[in-house]
């Protein structure tokens, strides 16, 4: 709890010196934050500050009601600054292949979490979330391959290729074939995360509701910004190569279709479960919507601030 | 000598720190994995997956 409280003053520490001083380089490069991500660091702090308060009281309650051992109660709390980092990190990374590293590793971090109750339906749904992730982050890697495969031609196998910053700066001269197929895979890996995403989001209100709740809120107050950042950059460099609504249209598609989709599904569940359940997954039913509504207004209103 | 290592792909390799990382992804990846087997092993007895296709939206 006191690293998370510490990651959650820097963060707000940082955030205040973006406003006021705008964009910041550091280490040699290879972070770099802006007035677009620094909110994602600091809301990551604070989610898992908050997470990690929350989940003391929770582990015990839960132990006393014999649902877990004391073993496993101890691990919630100590994994949750890691998480907070490799989230952090990932979004404050600019270069293309980091945000994917840091998710993966929150990923692998949080399956465990997912079956900590050790349940039958617990360890499904981490076997679901599990794999589900794994497919998506390799298409996610294949996507960041095609874009280093464009940008190494212009910038140079040491030209720093997948900074985004000197993307950036050649964007309109990237190859658009490879960058449209590029942005799809980085569109459906990260969607697969990103979790609002239709086609993908099977795993989501699993791992939700059979999860611990502490680890729920880390999963999407953490999980589904990162992966939607990664998304947002990317979609920049495939505008400025492109000069054209590809990218805009397929996250427009996606997200107004997820959000029918997920409509319908809350009706549904509303209709035939009950209790403690229903309110589980209906909530997690409900938060996919809000990253896809958010993926369906970002091409419009986000990009256009960056 | 840089020629040679560098004609293995059609990227020539990605960043270090991307290839590292992925490379100790993949293997925490496994070690999960592992322990994962053994946590549905002690649960049902078996590895059998028919034993996880129980959640699914009711009808």
């Amino acid at each position: 709890m006191i690293v998370c409280l510490a990651t959650f003053l820097s963060a707000v520490a940082l955030t205040i010196r973006v406003i006021s001083h705008g964009p910041l380089l550091v280490l040699d490069r290879l972070f770099f934050v802006d007035s677009f991500n620094v909110f994602l660091v600091a809301l990551t702090a604070f989610v898992g500050f908050t997470t990690s308060i929350f989940s003391r009281p929770y582990m015990s309650i839960e132990r006393e009601h014999g649902r877990l051992t004391p073993r496993a109660t101890a691990a919630l709390p100590q994994h949750v600054p890691g998480l907070q980092f490799h989230h952090a990190a990932g979004a404050a990374d600019q270069q293309h292949g980091h945000p994917l590293v840091a998710m993966e590793a929150a990923t692998l971090a949080t399956v465990l979490l997912v079956s900590l109750y050790r349940t039958p339906a617990s360890l499904e749904a981490a076997w679901k979330y599990f794999i589900l992730c794994g497919v998506g982050i390799a298409q996610a890697l294949f996507g960041t391959i095609l874009l280093y495969f464009a940008a190494e031609k212009l910038l140079g196998a040491e030209g720093g290729a997948l900074l985004w910053t000197e993307l950036n700066t050649v964007k309109g001269q990237l190859e658009p074939t490879v960058l449209s197929l590029a942005f799809v895979f980085l569109l459906v890996g990260y969607g697969t995360k990103q979790s609002g995403l239709v086609p993908l989001h099977n795993w989501l209100p699993d791992a939700h509701a059979e999860g611990p709740t502490p680890v729920s809120a880390v999963l999407s107050g953490l999980l589904l910004n990162v992966a939607l950042y990664a998304v947002v950059r990317c979609k920049v460099l495939v505008d400025g190569s492109l000069q054209t609504s590809f990218a805009k249209g397929l996250m427009m598609g996606f997200g107004m279709l997820s959000v029918v989709v997920v409509a319908a599904f809350l009706l549904h569940a509303r209709r035939t479960s009950s209790g403690c359940s229903l309110i589980r997954r209906s909530s997690t039913w409900a938060s996919s919507p809000s990253p896809s509504a958010w993926a369906a207004r970002s091409p419009t209103s986000r990009a256009s601030c960056i | 000598m840089a020629c040679s290592s560098r004609a293995t792909s059609a990227t020539y390799g990605m960043p270090m720190v991307v290839e590292l990382g992925i490379a100790l992804d993949v293997l925490v990846g496994m070690l999960i994995l592992g322990v994962f087997f053994f946590q549905i092993r002690e649960q049902f007895d078996s590895l059998d997956l028919k034993h996880l296709e129980q959640l699914k939206e009711e009808k």
